[in-house]
């Protein structure tokens, strides 16, 4: 059994025995090829009877036309019996004398040569090459055969070979080169030998080998041959014939060889009683007068394992594809993979070379990767809202774990304008220390002992008739601790915080209710006692189960009633919202202990963990649960700690945790640069951040986004300068003309020798590198050059800096297409009114190419 | 959506045997056994033939973008035993510098990070890993690792240069790493630092059961540790880490496949490792949070198709 697939149409293949030809056609159907892959047969032929060999033509006919050889050397031609708009089916080509077929091939560019082998013969030729259009059944040879034949149907016969080599020679293999279609190479008794059919008297080249077999001209490649004896398969170059380029040793007898159709020096090898084909990556190359070795590559591909194959087809066009056929006519349709090369690059595009063919897949799914997220986020503006921090939170709004970092960001900014308004106007220094979390503002040395000496007062309700609880009455008193540090830590928290000047605790309860937030506003109202406030605010919420948790808010009292207690308890357990919970639990709880309130989960936010904690738990037991807390969040890398650890060493700890999690280095690289200047400044992890993100931005184009990050940089932290990134290079010298700090004093001379000393009206007018004159003013035809910039090389008082060296219109400017220009007041009076170039001659549109939006849009 | 396939149609004559986009992502170079480089714009998910590199005299097997602060600079390698540095000018594509003092093939190029200069590391079937670099006034030098893997290197990749563990020069500030990680023949990863301007080695990392085919160093973005991928014809991919305190490197296997593993890349913030195998799969990986490698998506290149892996994805 024998496996073939059609040359002209990609799925159709046939199978072929001794008796019968089957025509498939792959897709779908009974006969499975390999995993997922099927075939049906269509069609089988078996009338010729001893079929031989079977070769199907290349030319793109409707039907599938095949020739058949058969054991008396006759060719015919055969469709499987399908409509034609030729006459070919069944015709037959008929050699003198009866011998058996041994090979056919069709011309690969003549569609109507095919070749024939046949066996030795005394009076005959080897190999015949038919015209499948030559006339049929008229001259008297064949007249004269039909006497002696047995066939009846030699009225469409052709009996007249159009080329006869080798009389009484004997024929093995043969191949058509692809790219000269008058040639083949045949394996003739003991020789390979390359014949042109225009003078088929005598071979062209030839070499004497035993390896006379399975000859086959890489189709990618004429000058490359394979054949094979035994177990050895040589290697031929035609322009160098006479000994093989190289030998391949098998350790079996080789059945069959193949060059791959669509891979160049791809040459597969089937071995007798093998279950694997062998598949030879050929390179050989002749570099200048050098020849290197060829390099061979051996990969196996094995259709099944312990299942032996009988033969193969490569397919024509499909890269790599591979038909095999076992001895019982099992058929497995295999893919030899490529190596395949990948490139990921910073723009989410990540590509793949397959064959011959790239493949780009773009992601654009922000669960995919982080970077993706990052990027939105920087194009919505993320992090560059310097004035308010809380605008960086909305930008955001969906990811609440990153509303934690800039709430305690904007609280702790607007804490230090108000500590450095305070400490100007009463003239005393500031004792705020900046950024700081709430634990190291308790206990700054981060330990309990010697730290916090907190006041222990007995507080009361405001009941919600108006009415106040008498201290001495309270059978059960509520002890509240505070401490002038416990107050400013409320600050941090938000509960104590004093934005507009209006009563700090209402007006937070206000702002809470105006955002809907109505639990914290009423838990935050009970945690500060207001009973009465917390039940107002419950019945204008107008939530669910508002009324209910109203109702029983409004009965309490603080008198150990047992059962309303037990009601609390239950009622507890039913309500899903935090807030709402923790009241509860505060109001039922034993009052010397809130372990409930704060460790019940779900929890309320961090910062009104914090702050309740900072109210009720005294010194030993806040520090513990600070501790604890700070730890916790810590490992978790939850940015909510930031509140407790602040711009401190365990800050960054808790930023790296929460990068190790997240990967997200935007936020911890703007927390780090808005928490500046600070104590952890100049750790090597939050330099690490920046320098990444500032890559990242670079990487994606947003070079706006990037240049604004560094001028916040330098605005929070005067400190950082941002080296300068562009530079003006000389024409002459190719260094830069930037008067920078290395160049000043060098420079300083020519600025004087100018003749203009004065200092408005400093010059240099020359490269300071190889003193050439800079270009002309294109409008003045003046030297260009000014003393630009900052020129923070001339001033000691860092308030100078801003302060330019020139006004603008003296710098100089240019296109950035035909590269004429001059100085800027100069050029921009004349595009008021021209579109086109200053510079006669140069018809470059200056004007309507350098647009910033063209500029904006492209960066897009 | 969760991505966009497109098929690019090199016009290649054979096999492609790299891709690589730019730093931008907006030019896509490719090679091919066709002995040619091809430069692409690629803008918008269309693709412009711009240049037709001509130079090699075989395969070329590989190909590199330096940092766009050089200008557009590709560096490819090939069969031939040629480096071949190319630039652009004004639209034209030049020979800047070719280096041939291999004596063998040259498997792989990579630029090192652009805060060492114009730097590139080959490695050959010679054994030897060249260390190429541009002395600044337009001249060119190299540094050569003979020996660095029996029977032959097959990958090259440089450490990032902003490391976690990098070293602080007397102003405090970091030096660029100056690292480079390469596989080869004799099954092995090892990695390299210069050291009063030699190169020794740094480390062996012995894990790999066969021929080492591709080493690829991960971009540590805010992470206090270096990894490494490396993959092998033994079918696994491993992944060594360093925590950035002392030089021990711990491996992992990622995942046992079926067939050879051919290559892999990183994404830029180094979460998604990309992965290509002999069973004709590409397959991108993450790890999770309990540091388990899971596959993200499965990709059939003869298909085209993408099939979601263990976390799914809506598409």
């Amino acid at each position: 059994m024998k496996v073939l697939w059609s040359p002209t149409k990609s799925d159709f293949f046939l199978t072929y025995s001794n008796s019968s030809v089957y025509l498939y056609q792959t897709s779908q159907g009974a006969v499975e090829l390999n995993d997922g892959t099927y075939a049906t047969r269509l069609a089988e032929n078996s009338e010729v009877p001893f079929i031989k060999c079977v070769a199907w033509s290349p030319a793109k006919l409707e039907d599938n036309l095949v020739a058949v050889g058969t054991a008396n050397g006759r060719v015919i031609l055969s469709n499987f019996g399908q409509k034609a708009d030729n006459d070919l089916d069944g015709r037959e080509f008929v050699p003198k004398h009866q011998k058996q077929c041994v090979y056919l091939f069709w011309n690969p560019l003549d569609h109507n040569l095919l070749a024939e082998g046949l066996d030795k013969h005394s009076k005959d030729c080897c190999v015949a090459i038919w015209d499948i259009n030559a006339k049929t059944g008229g001259d008297t040879a064949s007249l004269e055969r039909q006497r002696y034949s047995s066939s009846t149907s030699d009225i469409n016969a052709v009996t007249r070979p159009y080329v006869e080599i080798g009389h009484g020679e004997t024929t093995t293999s043969f191949s058509w080169f692809h790219k000269e279609p008058k040639a083949f190479v045949t394996g003739m008794s003991g020789r390979l030998k390359v014949y042109d059919i225009r003078d088929a008297s005598k071979p062209h080249l030839f070499a004497q080998t035993k390896a006379v077999y399975g000859v086959c001209a890489d189709p990618l490649s004429d000058s490359r041959i394979a054949s094979f004896s035994e177990s050895h398969i040589a290697l031929w170059d035609t322009r160098s014939f006479e000994k093989p380029l190289l030998t391949l040793q098998e350790t079996k007898p080789v059945i069959t060889i193949d060059w791959c159709p669509t891979r160049r020096g791809y040459l597969a090898v089937l071995c007798k009683d093998s279950s694997t084909i062998k598949l030879f990556d050929i390179r050989h190359s002749v570099i200048g007068s050098e020849e290197l070795d060829p390099v061979i590559t051996e990969r196996t591909v094995q259709p099944k394992k312990l299942s032996s194959i009988s033969y193969f087809s490569w397919h024509p066009t499909f890269e790599n594809r591979l038909l095999t056929v076992s001895p019982d006519g099992e058929l497995r349709d295999v893919q030899v993979y490529e190596r395949m090369p990948l490139t990921f690059a910073s723009n989410f595009h990540f590509s793949w070379a397959c064959g011959k063919k790239v493949i780009d897949l773009y992601f654009e799914d922000e669960e995919i990767d982080i970077s993706i997220k990052m990027k939105n986020r920087a194009l919505g503006g993320y992090g560059l809202c310097t004035e308010d921090p809380m605008q960086n939170a909305l930008a955001v709004k969906n990811e609440p774990h990153l509303y934690g970092l800039w709430s305690w960001l904007t609280i702790a900014k607007d804490i230090i304008a108000q500590e450095e308004f305070q400490s100007k106007t009463k003239g005393t220094p500031s004792t705020w220390e900046k950024f700081i979390g709430v634990k190291n503002l308790l206990w700054p040395d981060n330990t309990c002992i010697g730290g916090q000496r907190s006041e222990m007062e007995t507080v009361t309700w405001s009941y919600p008739d108006g009415s106040r609880g008498n201290t001495s009455q309270e059978n059960s008193p509520i002890y509240k601790y505070t401490s002038p540090l416990r107050s400013r830590a409320l600050q941090l928290c938000g509960w104590d915080y004093k934005r507009e000047a209006r009563d700090s605790l209402l007006g937070l309860l206000a702002s809470l209710q105006t955002e809907g937030d109505f639990e914290r506003a009423a838990a935050i109202a009970l945690f500060n006692l207001k009973i009465g406030k917390a039940v107002d605010i419950l019945c204008q919420a107008n939530l669910p189960n508002g009324n209910a948790v109203a109702m029983a808010l409004a009965g309490f009292t603080n008198e150990k009633n047992a059962l309303w207690r037990k009601t609390c308890a239950n009622l507890r357990h039913s309500l899903e919202d935090p807030y709402l919970r923790a009241m509860f639990t505060f109001l039922s709880s034993d009052k010397e202990n809130f372990d409930e309130v704060l460790t019940e989960e779900p929890c309320m936010a961090v910062k009104d963990r914090v702050a309740f904690a900072c109210i009720y738990l005294d010194d030993q037991k806040l520090w513990e649960y600070l501790k604890n807390l700070s730890q916790e969040l810590k490992e978790k890398g939850n940015l909510d700690g930031i509140l407790l650890t602040g711009a401190s060493q365990e800050g960054v700890e808790l930023l790296q945790s929460y990068v190790d999690i997240t990967s997200d280095i935007q936020t911890a690289a703007l927390a780090a640069i808005y928490c500046m200047p600070s104590e952890i400044t100049k750790d090597t992890r939050i330099s690490t951040w920046i320098e990444s993100y500032r890559i990242l931005l670079d990487s994606w184009r947003l070079w706006h986004q990037r240049s604004k990050f560094d001028i916040m940089r330098h605005i929070l932290d005067s400190n950082i300068r941002v080296p300068t990134q562009a530079f003006i290079s000389c024409n002459f010298c190719g260094k830069s003309v930037a008067c920078n700090m290395t160049l000043a004093s060098k420079v300083r001379p020519y600025m004087m020798s100018g003749g203009q000393s004065t200092q408005t009206k400093q010059r240099l007018t020359c490269c300071p590198g190889c003193k050439k004159s800079l270009p002309r003013c294109s409008i003045c035809l003046m030297n260009l050059g000014t003393p630009s910039g900052s020129a923070l090389y001339l001033q000691k008082e860092p308030s100078d800096f801003e302060e330019k060296l020139s006004s603008y219109g003296n710098w100089f400017t240019w296109c950035q297409t035909c590269r004429h220009g001059g100085h800027a007041a100069h050029i921009r009076n004349w595009f008021q009114n021209h579109s086109d170039c200053p510079v006669s001659g140069c018809s470059c549109k200056c004007m309507t190419l350098d647009s910033v939006g063209q500029l904006s849009a492209q960066s897009e | 959506m969760v991505s966009v396939i497109n098929s690019i149609d090199t016009a290649h004559e054979d096999m492609i045997h790299d891709a690589q986009l730019d730093y931008y992502g907006t030019k896509l170079a490719t090679c091919s056994s066709d002995r040619l480089i091809k430069v692409f714009d690629v803008k918008g998910g269309q693709q412009t033939l711009v240049a037709n590199l001509a130079g090699h005299e075989g395969p070329v097997w590989q190909v590199a973008w330096a940092h766009p602060m050089f200008g557009n600079i590709i560096a490819s390698c090939g069969y031939d035993r040629k480096v071949i540095i190319w630039k652009e000018t004004n639209g034209t594509w030049d020979k800047l510098y070719v280096y041939s003092n291999h004596d063998s093939s040259v498997n792989s190029v990579a630029f090192a990070p652009h805060e060492l200069g114009l730097v590139l590391a080959c490695g050959s079937s010679d054994g030897s890993i060249s260390i190429v670099f541009s002395t600044g006034d337009g001249s060119w030098d190299a540094k050569k690792i003979n020996g660095a893997h029996s029977i032959g290197c097959n990958a090259v990749s440089w450490a990032p240069a902003v490391a976690p563990n990098a070293l602080l020069d007397q102003s405090g500030k970091q030096q660029p790493v100056k690292k480079l990680v390469s596989g080869g023949c004799d099954n092995l990863v090892k990695i390299w630092r210069e050291e009063d301007s030699q190169w020794v080695e740094d480390q062996k990392l012995e894990g790999h059961s066969d021929w080492v085919r591709d080493v690829s160093w991960a971009p540590s973005i805010g992470l206090p540790k270096s990894i490494i991928a490396s993959c092998s014809q033994d079918c696994r991919v491993i992944i060594w880490t360093n925590d950035g305190t002392f030089n021990n490197w711990t491996s992992k296997v990622l995942h046992k496949f079926n067939d050879v593993v051919w290559h892999l890349s990183w994404s830029i913030t180094g979460n998604i490792l990309a992965v290509s195998g002999g069973d004709n799969k590409v397959s991108l990986w993450k790890e999770n949070l309990e540091g388990q490698w899971v596959c993200i998506s499965d990709v059939n290149k003869g298909q085209g198709q993408i099939t979601d892996g263990q976390s799914a994805i809506s598409s």
